[in-house]
Order: structure tokens, then C-alpha cells, then sequence
């Protein structure tokens, strides 16, 4: 049996990670000595980790170390800005939220940390031994914190069902790797896609293994037909943490999608109309079962399922062009997800209880600049033109048409008609309806920065989204 | 030795077995269980093949994946235990909480 090589270390290429690792290890212990009443600081110091690390993904070296398992290139220095940035804003909303609602645990934010550096792993992992590292330490993470609201019953529960189906799908993924080690003798993905056998039983190993791993991921990007715990888990965890995991867990899976996609090569042809058919089941099922829905998360967890099915059409026609709108649609949804989150996390009472769409009634009375930000965040979900959805959803079918699919692209721009019904609904519920209650929502300063920094985002993106389209260029 | 055939049946079988437990139980203890089921069936497959290639690549990845259930599943059981305390159950039916 061979020897363990220990290979050689490039710190600069792991920068990010080391820097969201190492200190929130230091925070653990620094989080001690933070009296019971100020867990801010804590939120403070992990908001200071993740802007340096985004700082820091500027100074980093392209290039790939630790024997080819961690990389870091133009496509997830993107990427790592998405998932950073999302973890910041998180980070301000919950230093907001979670103490108005009695939940003052100064390990939540070491956790988002801790899942973040999962995220930034599943995009930087070019070995699937990685990737599964990424994927747990992320989830694992995200399993706590959904139960981070304790001893609220909805929490718990989400939490637990969170881990069971999350697990289960990890146990997908871990068959997987077995089964393509089994046929390919490589974990790297690179070494990986040289060596796909052509005939005899490591065909068999490889395709089932390959089969495995895309529904390990797909559990966690909730597509359908692995959508199910998605509405429960997001309705029952603390808002802010709803908002991260629901574009920093999409984010980082998706890009994880597409590693193990791109060492299929041309081989892609062969899943690529099973994938078709999933994603457009995801897009129909998220749109059409978002519309009975009177939960307003319940609602954005099944939009977020239909949202994964339109990433899931530019990831699988595997070109560039898809690619590049794949990436641009994640950083669209993120943005809006967040300002739509940050939005229902202002109006929810204090008890944690759940918003429903009649709850919104006469916002626009109450407060006209929260009505303002939800209706640019629905318009954006909903893909309508001055806003950043729009190009993510044009780029999408564009590319989906160039690839020669034009009744997808169809199919994709009747699902997204579909999608625009309820989100139009819930903007109407806005501004008529009469308020149900007269109390004044104070906005505190941390979750104003965030909702502004995101709704200028959105609005940005609409405008130029050149802004962005011009750095995914580069990233090829 | 037995070719590696018979090992990556037996983990297949293992696998089955898994993920009908994870699927057909109604006590999250069991779930649990199914789950380890799982993970271990794919570590048996693991070994198997970094035997029958001599590497140890894949050796490696066992210890991870190891390390990584043992964690899941601490998570796991401190959720049950809280949950348990106030419902004094364990059957997954009962979480019943969240509806839409």
C-alpha cells in the first residue's frame, strides 16, 4: 500500500478559508468572555471576519493546492463574494432579530461563520472528498441554527426534520464518491474526468455514483423531486437565519452542481434529459403550490424551490453562456431573497409567530418604505424589467434558447408567468386591504443598512447589470 | 479473498436496507440508525475499492466520513433529547408543528 505524501500548502490560494476558520475558532472562545446582555459584539466582530475575508479574496493566488483538492479561480472568487456578502448582511439582520425575540446566543453568529466557510469549501473544493466536507460543515451548521430558536416547539422541529432529511441525502452523496472512487481510482475531479471508464462494470459504478452525488446536492438546492422539507424548514427556523440558508446553502450547492457536472464533459448528453425533466418539475411544482400557500416564508420557500429549477436550466446546458447566467441569476436571488426576508423579519411580532400574506394588508399606510423595499424584492422574484430578476430570468432563457432548446425556454417563461401571479398577489394585499394593526415597527440601524445596501442592489443590478455580466466575463 | 464483487453487493444490500429504514420507521431513534446504516455501507464500498486498487486515498475519506456522522449525529440526539423532554415521544409522526 502506497505512502501518505504529505503535499505541499499554498497558503494564499486557502486565504478565505483560513480566515473564516480560524477566527471563528477565536471566537468561540472570545464569545466567553462577552457578557450575557451584549451579544452584539460578538455579531459585530463575525460581521468585521466576514468583510475581511471579502477584502482578502482580492489578495489571494489563483491556483490550485493541497494535491489538487482546493482551488481558487475566477469562478469562485464570484462566488465567494455572493456567499460572503449574503453572510454579512445574515449577520446584521440577526444581531437585530434574534434578540428582539428573546434569542441572545452569541454562538449563532460563530455558527453562520462556521456554515459559511462550509460554503466557501463547496465552491474552492475541486476534490469530491471536499466537496462532502463542505457540503456537512455547512449543514451541520445550518442544523443547529435552525433549532437555534430553543425551546420554540417550530424550531425544534424544524431542526430535527432539517437533519434527517439532510443527512439522508448526505448518505446519497457518500455512496456516490464511494462508487465513482470505484470506477474512476481518482477523488479529484480533474483526475476524475480523465479516467471515466468506457465499458464493463466501472461504467455502472460511475454512473450510479455520479447519479448519487447530483441527488446528494439536489437535497440540498431543493429540487424536486428532494423539495419536501423545504416550506417546514424555512418556516420554522428564526427568520435571519431563513434568509441565509435559503441563498447561501443554494449558492454553494449549486456551484458544487456544476464541479460535478463539468467533469461529465461531453458525456453530460447522456443525464441531460432527466435533468430537463427535473428542473422543469421544480419550476412547475414550486410556482404552482406557492399559490395555496398563506404562510408568507412558506411562500418564499416554495418560490425558492421554482427559483432553483430556472438555475438548474442554465446549469445543465452546460456552456458557458448557461453558466455565466446560472451565476448571475444566484447573485440576483440572493440579493432579493435577502431584501424580501429582511422585510418579513421587521413585521413579524416578537413571539417568532408566523407572518401570513393577510398580515400585510395596508403596509403601504404603515409604513410606505418597507412596502416599498417587499414590492421591489417581489417584482424582482417575480422577474419584472427595472429590477435585478429581470435579466437573471432573460439571461437564463436566452441561453436556454441558444442551446437549441427553444420549447424550454417557453415552458420556463410560462412557469415564471405562473410565479408572477402570486407574487403580484401578495404586492396587491400591500396597498388595499386595511392595517390590522396601528403599531409603529421600529427599524433598528443594523437591519436598515443591510435592507438599503440590498435594495440599492437589486435596483443596481436591474439598471447595469453589466456591473455583474462584465466580471462573469472575466470569470471565463 | 473473496472478489471485490461480493464486498460492493454486501454494500449495496446495506445501502438498500438504509434508506428503507430512513424511509419506512416511525421512531427517529431508528431513523438514526438507518442513517449510520447508510454512511457505513458507503465506508465498506470505500474500503473495498482502495484495497482492490491499493490506495489510500479513499481510506482516508472513510476516517472523514466517520468523523462527520459522529457529529451528525451528536446534533441529532441533543435535538431529540430537548424535543423528547416536552413530547415525551420519539415517533416522527407526532412533529406535526409546522403545516402548510
Amino acid at each position: 500500500m502506497a505512502q501518505i505524501a504529505l503535499p505541499s500548502i499554498d497558503y494564499s490560494v486557502i486565504l478565505q478559508l483560513l480566515i473564516i476558520f480560524g477566527s471563528a475558532t477565536a471566537l468561540l472562545i472570545v464569545d466567553l468572555f462577552v457578557a450575557a446582555g451584549s451579544k452584539r459584539i460578538t455579531a459585530l466582530l463575525a460581521f468585521a471576519v466576514t468583510i475581511v475575508a471579502l477584502v482578502a479574496g482580492q489578495y489571494s493566488t489563483m491556483g490550485s493546492t493541497l494535491a489538487g483538492a482546493v482551488s481558487y479561480g475566477p469562478m469562485s472568487q464570484l462566488v465567494n463574494i455572493i456567499i460572503l456578502a449574503a453572510t454579512a448582511i445574515s449577520i446584521l439582520l440577526a444581531s437585530d432579530a434574534l434578540p428582539k425575540q428573546g434569542i441572545e446566543r452569541g454562538e449563532t453568529y460563530i455558527l453562520m461563520l462556521l456554515a459559511s466557510g462550509g460554503m466557501l469549501l463547496l465552491s474552492q473544493g475541486s476534490s469530491v472528498v471536499m466537496l462532502f466536507l463542505g457540503l456537512e460543515l455547512l449543514s451541520i451548521a445550518l442544523y443547529v441554527l435552525t433549532a437555534i430558536a430553543f425551546p420554540r416547539l417550530s424550531s425544534e422541529e424544524a431542526g430535527l426534520k432539517y437533519l434527517i432529511i439532510g443527512a439522508f441525502g448526505a448518505g446519497f452523496l457518500v455512496f456516490g464518491i464511494a462508487l465513482t472512487f470505484g470506477a474512476t481510482g481518482y477523488l479529484t475531479l480533474s483526475e476524475i474526468a480523465t479516467h471515466i471508464p468506457t465499458s464493463g462494470i466501472e461504467r455502472g459504478y460511475f454512473w450510479v455514483g455520479v447519479t448519487l452525488m447530483l441527488i446528494g446536492f439536489g437535497y440540498k438546492v431543493s429540487l424536486v423531486p428532494f423539495h419536501m422539507w423545504t416550506p417546514d424548514v424555512y418556516q420554522g427556523a428564526p427568520t435571519p437565519i431563513t434568509a441565509f440558508m435559503s441563498v447561501g446553502s443554494k449558492v454553494a450547492g449549486f456551484v458544487a452542481i456544476v464541479s460535478i457536472l463539468q467533469v461529465l464533459g461531453t458525456e453530460l448528453a447522456v443525464l441531460r434529459p432527466i435533468l430537463i425533466g427535473v428542473s422543469i418539475a421544480t419550476m412547475a411544482v414550486g410556482s404552482i403550490v406557492a399559490i395555496s400557500q398563506t404562510s408568507i416564508k412558506r411562500m418564499l420557500a416554495y418560490s425558492s424551490i421554482s427559483h432553483a429549477g430556472f438555475v438548474m436550466l442554465g446549469v445543465l446546458s452546460g456552456d458557458a453562456n448557461g453558466l455565466q447566467a446560472a451565476i448571475f441569476y444566484l447573485a440576483a436571488y440572493t440579493i432579493t431573497n435577502l431584501a424580501a426576508f429582511a422585510v418579513v423579519m421587521l413585521l413579524e411580532a416578537n413571539d417568532g409567530s408566523d407572518l401570513t400574506i393577510a398580515d400585510l394588508a395596508g403596509l403601504w399606510q404603515r409604513h410606505p418604505w418597507l412596502s416599498v423595499v417587499m414590492s421591489l424584492s417581489l417584482l424582482s422574484l417575480a422577474g419584472v424589467p427595472p429590477t435585478a430578476g429581470f435579466f437573471a430570468k432573460f439571461l437564463i432563457i436566452t441561453a436556454v434558447w441558444q442551446s437549441g432548446l427553444a420549447w424550454l425556454a417557453v415552458a420556463a417563461a410560462v412557469a415564471s408567468a405562473i410565479g408572477a401571479f402570486f407574487y403580484v398577489r401578495c404586492m396587491l394585499q400591500m396597498y388595499s386591504g386595511d392595517s390590522q394593526t396601528s403599531e409603529p415597527t421600529r427599524i433598528p440601524l443594523a437591519s436598515m443598512i443591510a435592507m438599503v445596501v440590498v435594495t440599492i442592489a437589486i435596483i443596481v443590478v436591474g439598471l447595469a447589470p453589466w456591473t455583474i455580466t462584465s466580471a462573469l466575463a472575466l470569470a471565463r | 479473498m473473496l472478489p471485490t464483487i461480493f464486498y460492493i453487493g454486501l454494500s449495496v444490500l446495506l445501502f438498500v436496507i438504509g434508506v428503507c429504514g430512513v424511509l419506512l420507521r416511525r421512531s427517529t431513534l431508528m431513523v438514526f440508525m438507518s442513517i449510520e446504516l447508510m454512511l457505513n455501507s458507503a465506508n465498506l464500498a470505500l474500503v473495498t475499492f482502495a484495497n482492490q486498487r491499493q490506495s489510500i486515498d479513499a481510506q482516508i475519506m472513510v476516517f472523514f466520513v466517520i468523523t462527520i456522522a459522529a457529529a451528525e449525529v451528536a446534533v441529532g440526539l441533543a435535538l431529540l433529547v430537548m424535543i423528547f423532554m416536552r413530547k415525551k415521544t420519539t415517533n416522527i409522526d407526532t412533529m406535526t408543528t409546522l403545516k402548510g
